[in-house]
């Protein structure tokens, strides 16, 4: 049985735009996802011609990766359309290729370095949104930087931390899943006895230094999103070049 | 010249081209993606009513830049951002050559920068001294990810941009503007960026490094190596933009950039004919920043502060006399329009 075209969204949903964070179909960067047999065809637009070759690459590969994955599929081909690379990237991805052999003598193989970077911001981004939340659930600095792991309590979609007894709700549910979910990535550590508020290199954060720490953090948040928002104005921008042309991935 | 709580402002606007993008002047594909790359960001970031059509904004007569600058847009003085791209543009995009055209008709309105490429090598140590000898340089504009004969950037700590840093000194030429922003083509982690600045500006701390769009996507890189470094500055274009269509971002990194830079190093800069300052400028004398932004990082974007960004800032590193240049600007063909108009 052929996956759903609605499988292949949801597949499509888990794979991110690593500079930025954000999942490559909410960024509308995703124009069409279909199913012919056991084939899965995907094509993909970014805000501009001249988008880094490296994350055009990423996103695309993760995308084959995943979908590859899925039962009933043979055949995964990735297109990238309307880039000053997409006829190579687009070869390169479904043909399975490195990066560094795609571009021979001028890109090195460090997709991975460039991946880890981009994690670890994402990583203090996410951990912003997650003392927000937990400051809105009523915890002091002291409080939540107290906070192992274990005190992170979770039953049927939702998160709290017990306070004598009273659940302080830690909401929306996703912001939480999200940060435990790149914490796991980039620090590793998430014993039970862990704390759940680590800087970059694993040390728990203390209240005296928070203010500071998060100052710095802000810096990396508010660069992700005005990025995020002028990839999303440029990318209705090209829309005013109507309809392109492009040569379909090697069938 | 605008006035900001009663008070005139001295306006230079410090990253203008007066490029040819026209079809004629593309030399491959690559030039026609970089001016409809660059109309992309023009019509992203433009309120309805002053956008251009993509003829217009392929290739503009002079006059109507020294429109859009100085008769309608409040700019007082402008900085020419030289831009090569001869591997796209037959001609190059706008080299110091095709803008000095302008400089050369309204000298005292314009700051001409030139540059350098270490990839020449020491055979371009002559070509270098010619151009500072032939035309009238004052700073220099990098573009560290430009491509040329096979390679795709280069670094500013490179041994041989140190040598060319170095022939700055000699020549006289202290205000280096980086483009530290979106990027072509970049294929390595290197390419996002801008510590190379924080070791050259440490190492020539005589001049100063101007960084073009605040670094962005690389905001946060950005402010860590300008609060180190003294002699490194924050250059506004593309990030001004955002004030119309993007406010609450505009504000957000401005709080950022007054937090750790300080109102003392930003620079105004349209990044004309991406936009034009007239809007800008206009929005940016009412701008302020919403309260929750103010008490979050204890800055405010006070009109003190704001005609140190618009101008004075700038004047400053160029050795510009505010009241003397005002005095001479009166008199020249467009001071003199001006007055007529008024």
């Amino acid at each position: 049985m052929p996956p759903s075209v609605a499988q292949i969204w949801q597949e499509l949903d888990q794979v991110l735009d690593p500079e930025l964070d954000q999942s490559i179909t909410r960024l509308g960067f995703v124009t069409e996802a279909t199913v012919q047999g056991s084939t899965v065809l995907v094509r993909l637009r970014l805000p501009t011609y001249w988008c880094s070759p490296n994350f055009a690459y990423l996103m695309a590969d993760d995308a084959r990766r995943r979908l590859e994955r899925l039962p009933g599929v043979e055949q995964v081909l990735v297109t990238l359309e309307d880039h000053f690379a997409a006829e190579a990237i687009t070869h390169g991805v479904n043909a399975r290729c490195a990066f560094s052999t795609i571009f021979p003598g001028e890109a090195t193989d460090d997709l991975e370095d460039l991946r880890r970077f981009f994690l670890r911001k994402g990583f203090l981004s996410r951990q912003l949104v997650m003392v927000q939340a937990l400051r809105h659930a009523g915890l002091d600095d002291a409080a939540l930087c107290a906070l192992r792991l274990r005190d992170l309590r979770h039953a049927a979609g939702q998160y709290w931390v017990d306070d004598q007894g009273e659940p302080r709700w830690v909401r929306p549910a996703r912001a939480v899943e999200r940060y435990l979910t790149r914490r796991r990535e980039v620090i590793g550590d998430d014993g039970p006895e862990a704390w759940l508020l680590v800087d970059l290199d694993g040390r728990p954060l203390c209240p005296d230094r928070l203010p500071g720490y998060l100052r710095q953090i802000r810096a990396t948040v508010v660069n992700l999103r005005a990025s995020a928002a002028l990839c999303e104005a440029l990318l209705a921008s090209r829309q005013q070049w109507g309809a392109i042309t492009v040569k379909e991935a090697v069938q | 010249m605008i006035r900001v709580d009663g008070h005139e402002a001295f306006v230079i606007d410090g990253h203008v081209h007066f490029w040819d993008g026209s079809p004629e002047n593309w030399r491959n594909q690559w030039g026609e993606g970089w001016i409809k790359c660059f109309y992309d960001y023009h019509t992203a970031l433009t309120p309805k009513e002053w956008q251009w059509s993509f003829d217009e904004f392929c290739r503009y007569p002079a006059e109507k830049m020294v429109r859009d600058l100085f008769l309608e847009g409040h700019v007082d003085m402008a900085i020419f951002n030289s831009t090569y791209l001869k591997e796209f543009f037959t001609n190059g995009f706008n080299t110091h050559e095709q803008n000095y055209v302008l400089k050369d008709r309204y000298p005292d309105r314009f700051i001409l920068c030139g540059s350098f490429d270490p990839r020449w090598g020491e055979a371009g140590f002559e070509t270098f001294r010619r151009m500072v000898a032939e035309y009238p340089i004052q700073g220099l504009k990098l573009y560290t990810a430009e491509w040329y004969n096979g390679s795709r950037g280069w670094k500013l700590t490179d041994p041989m941009a140190y040598r060319y840093l170095e022939l700055c000194r000699e020549l006289g030429i202290k205000n280096i503007h980086v483009h530290k922003g979106p990027t072509v083509y970049p294929l390595s982690k290197d390419a996002f960026d801008v510590h190379d600045v924080d070791t050259a500006a440490t190492d020539f701390p005589d001049l100063n490094f101007i960084v073009e769009h605040i670094g962005l996507p690389r905001l946060d890189d950005f402010c860590w190596i300008a609060k180190q470094d003294r002699n490194i500055y924050a250059g506004l274009a593309v990030a001004s933009a955002f004030i119309a269509l993007r406010p609450r971002y505009f504000a957000e990194i401005m709080a950022n950039l007054l937090y750790w830079v300080g109102e003392d190093r930003i620079l105004f800069g349209s990044d004309y004919a991406i936009w034009t300052p007239k809007w800008i400028i206009e929005k940016f004398v009412n701008f302020e920043l919403p309260d929750d932004i103010k008490d979050e990082y204890g800055v405010d974007l006070t009109p003190e502060a704001k005609r140190k960004i618009l101008g004075e800032n700038a004047a400053r590193l160029y050795g510009i006399d505010i009241a003397a240049q005002k005095a001479k600007l009166a008199q020249d063909p467009i001071g003199q329009q001006l007055a007529t108009a008024a």
